[in-house]
């Protein structure tokens, strides 16, 4: 019975592994998307209004680290998870 | 209103492309933001690396240090990349932030995965820190950037 108990236990710290990987590789989706999305804002309103690149561009730039923030959180979240 | 982009400036840095006025913005607020976040940044390394070393010992000193370095070379990254993109197109700024994205998140992994096994970090801290230094770094490249004045309109040239 504790053989099976601690089999259990072993096959969970492998899934545990795997698991943090599969998290952090959707944390990192995430932030692509919002990256994307972020760009593809500004380049349309480049289009629209060239005068305002330059503000647009600070926009961007300062949304753009604060999305990444998210995905480093979530590269430490696996760090942790991994069982560093 | 556009005389004033058009004539030269002799006080500007000689370079080989033209002043542009866009670039200008986002280079200076690539300044303000790394200004504003020196001094947050190195009260928050110190500060881990205090709290590090009652936690864990010398290897807790370790783990803060290295999570200030690699941090801190993670936004550098960012900050030196609106340096070099400024004067872009908005199109290849997007290309130049989305693979400066994916080439700092693979180089931060495999630093991450290369020092889990080290004896000599601990690695509790080095996360902790990692995240405490990602957000200072976040929290005052914003505050830089609610505090730098852009103009909203810039003259086309």
């Amino acid at each position: 019975m504790s053989n099976i108990v601690l089999a259990q236990a072993a096959e969970a710290a492998n899934i545990n592994a795997g698991l943090a990987a599969i998290g952090y590789g959707l944390g990192a989706i995430g932030a692509a998307i919002g990256v994307g999305l972020i760009w593809a804002a500004v380049i349309n309103g480049t289009a629209r209004q060239p005068e305002a690149q330059g503000q647009l561009q600070g926009i961007a730039w300062i949304s753009f680290v604060l999305v990444e923030v998210l995905a480093l959180i979530g590269l430490v979240v696996y760090f942790i998870a991994s069982g560093a | 209103m556009s005389d004033d982009a058009d004539t030269p400036v002799d006080d500007k840095p000689t370079d080989d492309a033209p002043v542009n006025e866009h670039a200008r913005v986002v280079r200076a607020l690539a300044d303000a933001m790394l200004r504003m976040s020196v001094l947050p940044v190195a009260i928050t390394v110190v500060v881990a690396a205090i709290a590090g070393y009652f936690a864990a010992g010398v290897p807790g000193v370790a783990g803060a240090v290295t999570a200030g370095v690699v941090a801190s070379g993670a936004s550098l990254f960012t900050l030196w990349l609106m340096h070099r993109t400024a004067g872009m197109a908005s199109m290849f700024v997007l290309g130049a932030s989305m693979g400066g994205f994916l080439i700092k998140m693979f180089a931060l992994l495999v630093t991450m995965m290369a020092l889990r096994g080290v004896e000599a970090v601990d690695a509790m801290t080095l996360a902790l820190t990692f995240i405490a230094m990602v957000l200072v770094w976040a929290t005052s490249e914003a505050v830089a950037f609610r505090r730098t004045k852009v103009p909203t309109i810039v003259p086309g040239r």
